[in-house]
């Protein structure tokens, strides 16, 4: 029965053993001695102690002694030598047999091999935290370093080489091989990916397959260069080489396993090689794309400071403004710091804020539009703006993504060219005014002389004696004759000054009056003045000519503009309004925030060389007067009842 | 008058000039003759004649200096009076300096047209 017993014990999977209340140890079983290589002899009292790794020695006696002074049951988790002296974790449970009253009889324990689930846990443990490096961003050859220590830790005895390909693909660069001699990886580094391969690990990489070297000592593949000698000179004697490959399948690199003994890998560490180079991949797949990333962030910072552009995107459910480091640049931001909800806003021109807001509220699906921002000391910068709207399905504005360039240059070189233009369209007004002048004077000059010359004569013909009557009628005719002349000089100049045929057809006056603004836009930027129209929605339609009426508009809006010219305490505002009032006349008014005229001159305002202008002709408004009269119509001016004036005329419409 | 016989010829395109102007000569008791180009005046025969020459500048074809010009070449120095209805200061200082007697700018009073052609006729 005994006997029985003891063969049951024997073969229980597990290594078994009891102890005497005092913890001396009185039986340990068959598995026991046969793992560790102690005999039941050698390891009764203390002895089995040698069994358990130095390191977990101290705590397991204290451990056995806690138990042994409450008289409770417990566990243990502990590294045992094997007997070819390889350490296996195990998890020691240990129970009290008492008695009746208590009284601890004799203890009994059972240690059970859990090596496996505690290598599996380590892995785990040692997953996790590389992906957490690589989540991070941690630098890649660090990762690669980390990588490498937890294999070498897991699988005992190895050392781990990560070989990369460097950015053209000719040559491998030692990336991590913490457990390797300096001397060794140096010696790879460099060395082509191309054949004839100096290593298993080129092979690996350039055939992006797995090249196993059972035993560096037998291997011929690589006699012809020393990679054997290299090996072998620092205690190693199996190379186990797996490509690092891109999910694209293109080769990064070569995960490598160098063991002192020859041997090629079970299946369990096929697992992990293939577990491992997985994460290498991961790592270094992630690491090339922050770097793409961050050169071609690099490469955008660097094009948008070229190119004085940059970038935006405006979420408006949350007012949220996010703008690219030129941004910040241009609008007088510092890029490192975040912008403070509504500094941009107050950056932009009070008087371009209400266009600025009306088209990140409007509905578009895209808007330009040229603006100024103000800076904190006082320069004024003229941005050009061009967002797209981005919408959801349901067609609801998520954010405007834009760009946004710097235009101050061009802009003041455009004013100057212009400013320089307008002077030049002065003087040569002026000079052509002049060569017009005499050109006038000299055609009216020439019968002025005939007649000056006949009266004389005709005069001495009559003081003649005797009167000389006939010849002094003749010499009258004369005079008359070139007196017409001059007449019809005066005609022809009139003539030549008049528009040939009015061309009459029924219009619209509001998309005429589109038409110049369009025309106008420009002008009105240039003018810094902004445009309110008030264009009634059921005008009746007009009978005119269009380009006259079209000069009429224009002329007023210019008027407008030019009076609105030293406005600088109060916005440049143009309202130009159609209506309709009784009696079917159409009417159409411009009104202007200048500085308005004087009621006395209000009549004066129409006359021919009427100007209050230096540059002026004064030949605008009269012109307009003939214009709108030969239409049947009407040009007033009145005072606004703040500043500045209205100018405004009325013709019937075409429908009654 | 002292003055008869004295030719005072009158080139000028402009057709009122030539009407208007050798009555008025004539009532100052000058003859007078009127030429529409300084062409016809080079081919008449009342070169030698002429003791003034009241010469429009502005003329298609040969113009006022241009013949003033021909005429020196030819050594027959006629004493000038230009007449011009281009108003230009600049002008007169111009031709007087080459050597005109007087510049009068259109129109013209009879008293100017006459101290002129008195001051070329007395020259000679």
């Amino acid at each position: 029965m005994k006997d029985e017993l003891r063969r049951a014990v024997d073969t229980i999977p597990g290594l078994v053993w009891s102890a005497l209340p005092d913890g001396t140890m009185d039986f340990l079983n068959q598995r026991w001695c046969d793992y560790t290589g102690i005999s039941l002899g050698e390891a009764s009292g203390v002895g089995w102690q040698a069994a358990c790794h130095p390191e977990d020695l101290p705590r397991l006696i204290d451990f056995w002694r806690s138990l042994l002074d409450t008289s409770r049951p417990g566990e243990f988790e502990a590294r045992l030598r094997r007997y070819d002296g390889t350490f296996r974790w195990f998890l020691i449970r240990a129970v009290p047999l008492c008695d009746e009253g208590g009284r601890v009889l004799k203890w009994y324990g059972q240690n059970t091999d859990i090596e496996d689930r505690r290598q599996a846990e380590a892995l785990l443990a040692g997953e996790k935290r590389l992906l957490e490096m690589v989540a991070v961003g941690r630098p890649l050859p660090a990762i690669l370093d980390a990588l490498c220590t937890l294999v070498d830790q897991v699988g005992s005895g190895c050392h781990c080489s990560i070989l990369l390909v460097d950015r053209g693909g000719a040559q491998v660069r030692q990336a991590a091989a913490p457990s390797l001699p300096a001397d060794f990886s140096r010696a790879i580094d460099g060395r082509p990916v191309a054949a004839p391969y100096w290593g298993p690990c080129a092979m690996a990489i350039d055939r992006k397959t797995q090249v196993i070297v059972a035993d560096v000592a037998e291997d011929t593949r690589w006699d012809r260069f020393e990679w054997c000698e290299l090996v072998l000179g620092v205690g190693l004697r199996s190379c186990w080489t797996t490509p690092i490959l891109s999910q694209a399948g293109a080769p990064l690199g070569t995960f490598a396993i160098y063991q002192r003994e020859p041997g090629a890998p079970t299946p369990t560490q096929l697992d992990l090689i293939e577990q491992f180079t997985h994460l290498a991949s991961i790592a270094v797949e992630r690491a090339h794309a922050e770097d793409a990333l961050r050169r071609s962030q690099a490469q955008l910072a660097r094009a948008q400071r070229l190119s004085t552009t940059g970038s935006f995107s405006y979420r408006a459910a949350t007012d949220d403004l996010t703008l690219s480091e030129e941004t910040c640049r241009i609008c007088g931001f510092d890029p490192l710091m975040p912008v403070p909800p509504g500094a941009m806003r107050d950056r932009i021109h009070p008087d371009d804020l209400p266009l600025f807001l009306g088209m990140l509220r409007g509905l578009g699906k895209q808007f330009e539009f040229d603006c100024r921002v103000q800076l904190p000391d006082g320069t004024i910068k003229y941005l050009q703006v061009v967002a797209d709207a981005v919408r959801d399905d349901a067609g609801h504005l998520v954010e405007w993504v834009g760009a946004i360039r710097d235009i101050t240059e061009r802009k003041l070189s455009e004013d100057a060219l212009h400013e320089m233009r307008s002077e030049l369209a002065h003087v040569t007004r002026v000079a052509s005014l002049g060569a017009l002048t005499a050109s006038i004077a000299h055609e009216v000059n020439q019968p002025l002389s005939g007649i000056v010359t006949n009266a004389s004569t005709s005069l001495r013909m009559l003081a003649d004696d005797p009167p000389n009557v006939e010849g002094a009628r003749e010499t009258a005719r004369r005079t008359i004759r070139d007196a017409n002349r001059a007449a019809d000089v005066v005609g022809r100049l009139r003539a030549l000054f008049k528009k040939k045929n009015r061309s009459v057809e029924c219009l619209d006056l509001n998309d005429a009056t589109r038409e110049v603004l369009t025309l106008l836009s420009t002008e009105i930027h240039r003018a810094k003045a902004t445009v309110r129209t008030h264009l009634s929605e059921d005008l009746p339609l007009v009978t005119g000519d269009r380009v006259q009426l079209q000069q009429v508009v224009l002329n007023l809006m210019l008027n407008a503009l030019e009076a609105m010219d030293t406005v600088e305490d109060r916005p440049r505002q143009l309202v130009i309004r159609t209506e309709c009032d009784e009696g079917e006349q159409v009417r159409l008014t411009v009104e202007d925030s200048g500085p308005g005229f004087d009621p006395k001159n209000a009549e004066k305002l129409f006359d021919t060389f009427y100007t209050t202008k230096d540059e002026g002709m004064g030949i605008g408004l009269s012109i307009s007067r003939s214009i709108v009269e030969n239409h049947q119509g009407r040009l007033w001016a009145v005072c606004n009842d703040g500043p500045g004036a209205t100018f405004g005329f009325s013709i019937p419409g075409a429908r009654a | 008058m002292t003055v008869d016989g004295w030719l005072v010829s009158v080139v000028d395109d402009d057709e009122s000039v030539r009407e208007s102007l050798p009555d008025l000569l004539r009532e100052f008791g000058f003859t007078a003759r009127a030429f529409s180009s300084a062409e016809d005046f080079l081919a008449s025969e009342y070169i030698d004649r002429t003791r003034c020459l009241i010469l429009d500048i502005a003329m298609p074809g040969t113009n006022g200096p241009a013949l003033q010009r021909e005429l020196s070449r030819r050594q027959c120095p006629i004493p000038i009076v230009y007449i011009t209805a281009h108003v230009d200061e600049t002008i007169r200082t111009r031709m007087l300096a080459a050597g005109a007697v007087e510049c009068l700018f259109k129109p013209f009073s009879e008293r100017a047209l006459l101290d002129a052609v008195n001051a070329a006729v007395g020259v000679r």
